[in-house]
């Protein structure tokens, strides 16, 4: 479960995000919505803990994030959290292989699981045919099931996914929703940040943000 | 982790320009060049004494001498001030000499040769300790050239003569390896040498690389040096000045070759790597294993290179400057040579960790610096 009580985030002079209260259960769909520049990247990273709020406390299953020490909080991410970008953020001269196994190996995994594990996540999203080619050779749609594929490789509690579908086209967007329906599902709590209402609307609550403020948190029937 | 090494090594390897790794290529064999020319410089410096430069004292006022008033008998003090000598010598490294019939050795036609020689009481206190003599004069012999040469004596020898009177001496052949800051000899009046001026002159033997331009008697009178030309004196005179505009070229040429190099190194680690080091970080890899790896690509790309090198060009360095000794019948001294290249490569690698250091500083801005725009 994730709580934000009272989070306030300020660059300079500018508030980038102002008395933000939400509370996440487990399992949940959550996606959130609003303009460019209403603060939902801020929110997400202030969420994950890749980022401090100015004010206010992040408490992830009832450990207060402000309390981490940075080796606790990158600890805590290599278990709880994964991270689905807009960018994908894959290495290129890696092999999709590569890619996919790298948050394994940052925690350390044994060697013989790592391959199984791989091979298991790749069949999942489609990718197993791909796993020697160089990321930079795959498509848009295949980089960013890569993507899919390495935030849930380690089966975080936790996805955040940063418009996952923003540089892609509708039918492999879907694709890629699809994959991220499927994965909550299987009871991952998925987070995500969108303004496109065809990938927004596929969660199970929607939160929309307005000049750094929520306007409206709805439940998604 | 190793894996994540082998990994970013490769990547590394990858996006790296050919052009950039010709230039680490060359920097590290111009780094090792440097520690050559350098450690046989050294080595030619701890050298040059046994050349032995052949110099003459010329005294035309000959009654300025007479006027001195520390002038005694027939003895006159000279005095150089300012020496610094750094031969340093062993014990056991060279061996006692007995000579029995000094006054029969030829090179006695040198004025230098059985003129009294003076020990101030740094040395005396020095040769007590390091040779265990308990019965060293106060003034001894200076040997010629001709006559070490003859009896295979080196700087430092400890020789034993037995004098004139039947009295028997320890003699250091040569300056010594102390530090003394006003050296001082004597020079016996009558045996000087007339010139065709009817100038008196003295032939002294300075066994140290510095020339000295000249020297004071104690009444402060200042006589001139005339350096003989030596042919092995010259050759290695002209060589170490020649391997210091070599040094100095090759300094100029590192220093440039740096800036190329960390400029591209940073332009790769902070520029390409930024992505990813922030998707190791947002996966949750801890600050120290960024480091971890970011220090093996280092060593992998200038460390072990440069000490790999460093060992293998001190393999070559003994068959090279031996071969290059043996043109000028010089002994070598490894040994002494050792301790600046090593000092040099400390240097080397100081600079660097200096860069890494950097790196890595900037490598951190730029994370949050992601952050911000991409998140």
């Amino acid at each position: 479960m994730i709580e934000l009580e009272n989070i306030t985030k300020k660059f300079f002079t500018n508030v980038a995000l102002s008395g933000i209260d939400i509370v996440v259960p487990e399992r949940q769909f959550l996606s959130i919505t609003g303009e460019s520049g209403s603060g939902k990247s801020t929110l997400l990273s202030i969420m994950s803990g890749l980022d401090i709020p100015t004010t206010g406390k992040v408490i992830i299953n009832g450990k207060d994030l402000s309390d981490f020490t940075n080796k606790e909080r990158a600890k805590f991410r290599q278990h709880e959290i994964g991270f689905i970008f807009q960018q994908f953020f894959l290495e290129p001269n890696y092999t999709v292989f590569q890619n996919i196994a790298l948050p394994l190996l940052i925690s350390k995994e044994k060697k013989d699981k790592v391959g199984e594990k791989v091979e298991k996540i790749a069949r999942h999203v489609g990718l197993f045919n791909k796993l020697c080619c160089k990321a930079k050779t795959l498509s848009g749609g295949e980089m960013q099931r890569c993507c899919i594929a390495r935030a849930f490789i380690q089966n975080p509690n936790i996805v955040f996914a940063d418009e996952p579908c923003g540089n892609l086209d509708t039918k492999n967007g879907k694709t890629i929703m699809e994959l991220l329906k499927n994965f909550h599902q299987q009871g991952n709590t998925v987070i995500l940040v969108s303004h496109n209402p065809l990938e927004f609307q596929m969660a199970e609550r929607i939160v929309t943000l307005k000049d750094g403020q929520i306007i409206s948190d709805i439940f998604n029937k | 982790m190793f894996k994540l090494i082998k990994w970013e090594l490769k990547n590394c390897f990858k996006y790296l320009s050919f052009s950039l790794m010709v230039f680490i290529l060359i920097y590290i064999v111009m780094c090792e060049t440097l520690l050559l020319v350098f450690s046989v410089k050294t080595s030619l410096y701890q050298n040059y004494g046994t050349l032995s430069t052949s110099a003459e004292i010329t005294i035309s006022e000959t009654k300025k001498i007479k006027n001195c008033e520390y002038y005694d008998n027939k003895d006159m003090i000279f005095q150089i001030e300012n020496i610094f000598l750094t031969t340093v010598f062993e014990e056991n490294e060279y061996p006692y000499f007995d000579f029995e019939n000094f006054e029969n050795v030829s090179a006695r036609e040198n004025a230098y040769c059985g003129t009294s020689f003076y020990y101030n009481s740094g040395f005396k206190k020095f040769a007590e300790k390091n040779f265990q003599i308990d019965n060293l004069q106060n003034n001894s012999i200076i040997i010629c050239n001709t006559f070490a040469e003859r009896f295979n004596i080196n700087i430092g020898s400890i020789v034993k003569l037995y004098t004139f009177n039947g009295e028997t001496d320890y003699i250091v052949a040569g300056m010594f390896p102390v530090d003394i800051y006003n050296y001082s000899f004597i020079v016996n009046v009558e045996n000087c040498n007339i010139d065709l001026d009817e100038n008196c002159y003295f032939k002294i033997i300075f066994n140290n690389f510095d020339l000295y331009e000249d020297v004071n008697d104690y009444c402060k009178n200042t006589y001139g040096i005339n350096y003989k030309s030596n042919d092995a004196f010259e050759k290695t005179y002209q060589t170490i000045l020649g391997f210091e505009w070599t040094l100095i070229a090759l300094f100029i040429v590192l220093v440039l070759f740096n800036f190329k190099i960390i400029k591209e190194m940073m332009d790769y680690f902070i520029d390409k790597r930024k992505n990813y080091i922030f998707i190791n970080e947002a996966l949750g890899m801890s600050q120290k294993n960024l480091i971890l790896i970011y220090s093996n690509i280092f060593s992998v790309f200038f460390i072990i290179p440069l000490l790999l090198g460093y060992l293998l060009s001190l393999l070559f360095f003994d068959s090279l400057s031996n071969k290059f000794f043996s043109i000028f019948g010089c002994k070598l001294l490894l040994r002494n040579a050792w301790l600046p290249p090593i000092m040099l490569s400390l240097i080397l690698i100081c600079t660097f960790l200096y860069v890494f250091y950097k790196v890595l500083k900037h490598s951190k801005k730029n994370i949050y610096s992601v952050l911000r725009k991409n998140i």
